[in-house]
């Protein structure tokens, strides 16, 4: 069962310099309980996406397209219909829980507000009950609810987030870079967490992040975003072992990890938002470019079941595969 | 006292900040209370070597660093460079050295003067140190943005930091951590804030600028992947203390502190086989409230008794391997 569908979206920023296109025509879908991955490097457009989903974009931001939720569009909402659909359909954790979390109001303070504007018929005794039920089931004591924020560690306040973004069993989690301010112990227990509240509250998490390794731990789906667009989406199996579009194979490849040997080299930076390369977005910095992908964009188009890739010289890569996993480019870099 | 080694050569190194108390406590208590960021850690560089310092925030890595680059005072212990004590010297007696000892930070979007260009910014350290003369500065300062792939080296010069990217401005950085011909470069996280496809690349660099100019780096790193790949030699803090060191294959292929071993299963990798991980329970503790005995006792599994009571010894276990732990008395 699909719980939300999010076709062309379109999130363009006005600015002095121009319109940056943040996310540019961006579709896929989220069943049930599934954990959708969408990585890619700073400025590809993922945190603006988050933002987008929940619609809580500042004022310069133009939106187009639809996000379907329940059947309905929620880009048509209005104000009070959206404050509804935030919290209780859908939920957010960010990157660094310190700043958002209220310096000068304890933990319960935060849970009695969220309560208040949206379930007021709720006494104080029954929602600080509830308050603390949901800390403790993401390991936290239930005497931090008379803590200030500052008095928490990094985890424990990541684990407050968590708990508050579970308050009405939302549908779907959106965590924007959750663990990337904490340790890797910390990092670890947070995740572990987040696998199993996702099967204790049947949720379906949207997992925002850079890190690939992340990614493999948690993900069933991955998109991977360049420069405001989805270049390759499919199950974590196919992305990981045989990706297709260059930008995820050189992605891949230039993680460093315990086993790691060659680094892969890719070369250039990613393109100026405002002024994105004609064609395809990746050509400029791409070892396999042909004339027309400077021309033309390639569209998002399905290789195999499930697995998609934008780009037109996708069946040859799918079948010759592995340029850059080949170590041709780190061996060039050398 | 043991024979002076090394080209680094840090002895009993004590960092401690004191607490800031209001005014009342101040007047009323005698204690200071201090945190002890760096709690008597004893290593030596040796030239040419690439020594990764591995620890979670809070460990004290940082502050180690800076150390031996006189950017903190220190509380107590020796530092040698070449031989000379720099511990106990005054900023003036310092300041030839300083050259030679030089420092990349984490953020690069922080450590460059947003009034500097490019340029100015590395004839700054040029002209202070006298390292050219006047009329080839700016052909030196070319010459160094070319050497750190800044290229067209004209273009650069004469931009401003915010101009750049994350890992442009992490060259420039570096491109004036190189200027002076320094012997030695503490590297404290410098690819930390950078996005995976930047990181391979400025490590790649590092590792090419380490060969052409024989330097030695202090590589501060959270992530035990990327000290596996640029550094030699290895050491693990944790709460101001050295937990375990040696060579990087031996501790890579036989990791002894719990900690380490907690620290190395705990990396996220690409592995799609979803393994039960083990991961120690709690956070990196208040520094404030630092445990009795071993420093790691309460979050670790294979804690005993005595680890509550005694505080473990650095004790040398295989030639160049260094543990602090009971488990290998």
């Amino acid at each position: 069962m699909k719980i939300i569908s999010v076709k062309d979206l379109k999130i363009y920023y006005n600015t002095s310099r121009g319109v940056v296109k943040a996310v540019d025509g961006v579709s896929f879908d989220i069943e049930r309980e599934e954990t959708l991955g969408i990585v890619g490097e700073s400025g590809c457009g993922k945190s603006t996406l988050a933002m987008g989903l929940l619609d809580i974009l500042p004022p310069s931001a133009k939106v187009s397209g639809e996000i379907i939720l329940e059947g309905e569009d929620i880009l048509r909402k209005d104000d009070e219909e959206l404050r509804k659909i935030r919290h209780e359909k859908i939920a957010l954790i960010f990157q660094d829980p310190m700043t958002r979390l209220d310096p000068l109001m304890r933990i319960k303070d935060h849970f009695l507000e969220t309560f208040h504007s949206h379930r007021p018929e709720l006494s104080e005794e029954e929602a600080l009950k509830l308050s603390g039920d949901l800390l403790e089931a993401v390991g936290v004591s239930r005497e931090t609810l008379n803590y200030y924020p500052h008095e928490l560690s990094g985890g424990m306040r990541q684990r407050t987030m968590i708990a508050l973004a579970l308050i009405f069993n939302p549908l779907l989690l959106v965590a924007d870079e959750p663990t990337t301010s904490l340790d890797v112990i910390v990092e670890a227990q947070i995740l572990q967490l987040m696998n199993n509240i996702k099967k204790e509250f049947h949720m379906s998490i949207i997992l925002i992040t850079h890190n690939l390794g992340i990614v493999a731990e948690m993900a069933d789906r991955v998109a991977v975003m360049y420069a405001g667009k989805i270049v390759e989406i499919g199950p974590l199996e196919d992305i990981f072992i045989s990706p297709v579009h260059p930008y995820t194979q050189g992605l891949l490849g230039s993680v460093i990890t315990l086993e790691s040997k060659n680094l892969v080299m890719m070369p250039g930076e990613p393109p100026d938002l405002i002024n994105p390369p004609t064609g395809c977005r990746f050509a400029p910095r791409c070892p396999y470019a042909l004339d027309i992908c400077n021309k033309d964009e390639p569209p998002l188009e399905e290789i195999k079941k499930g697995h998609s890739v934008a780009c037109f010289r996708a069946k040859e890569l799918a079948e010759e595969k592995n340029y850059y996993l080949r170590g041709e480019a780190s061996e060039r870099a050398d | 006292m043991r024979p002076l080694k090394g080209l680094i050569d840090v002895r009993d190194l004590r960092v401690y900040f004191p607490i800031r108390k209001n005014f009342i406590e101040e007047i009323f208590s005698r204690s200071r209370l201090y945190v002890k960021a760096v709690d008597g850690i004893s290593f030596t560089v040796d030239e040419g070597d690439t020594l990764c310092l591995v620890g979670e925030s809070g460990s004290g890595k940082t502050t180690t660093g800076r150390s031996i680059v006189k950017l903190v005072q220190i509380t107590g212990g020796d530092i040698y460079y070449k031989g000379i004590n720099i511990g106990s010297m005054d900023e003036k007696e310092f300041r030839p050295l300083r050259k030679e000892l030089q420092i990349i930070f984490q953020d690069p979007h922080a450590s460059l003067s947003p009034g500097m260009t490019v340029g100015k910014s590395i004839e700054f350290g040029l002209r202070l140190h006298k390292i050219v003369e006047r009329d080839r500065l700016r052909e030196r300062t070319l010459e160094i943005l070319r050497s750190v792939g800044l290229e067209p080296a004209d273009y650069y010069y004469d931009k401003y930091p915010a101009t750049l990217s994350g890992g442009q401005k992490q060259r420039v950085a570096i491109a004036r951590a190189i200027s002076c011909d320094p012997r030695f470069i503490v590297a404290d996280e410098p690819v930390a804030m950078l996005d995976m496809s930047v990181r391979s690349k400025i490590l790649k660099l590092m590792v090419d600028l380490k060969r052409e100019k024989n330097l030695t780096y202090l590589f501060i790193t959270h992530d035990l992947a990327t000290a596996k790949f640029i550094c030699n030699k290895i050491m693990i803090m944790y709460l101001g203390k050295i937990v375990e060191s040696g060579p990087s294959e031996e501790i890579f292929s036989n990791p002894k502190h719990p900690y380490t071993m907690a620290l190395m299963n705990a990396i996220p990798d690409l592995k799609l086989e979803k393994r039960e991980k083990e991961i120690p329970r709690g956070e990196i503790p208040n520094p404030l409230k630092m445990p009795s005995g071993c420093r790691f006792h309460n979050r670790c599994k294979f804690a005993m008794e005595r680890c509550s009571r005694e505080e473990p010894e650095l004790v040398e276990i295989s030639p160049g391997h260094r543990v602090a732990c009971f488990l290998y008395e």
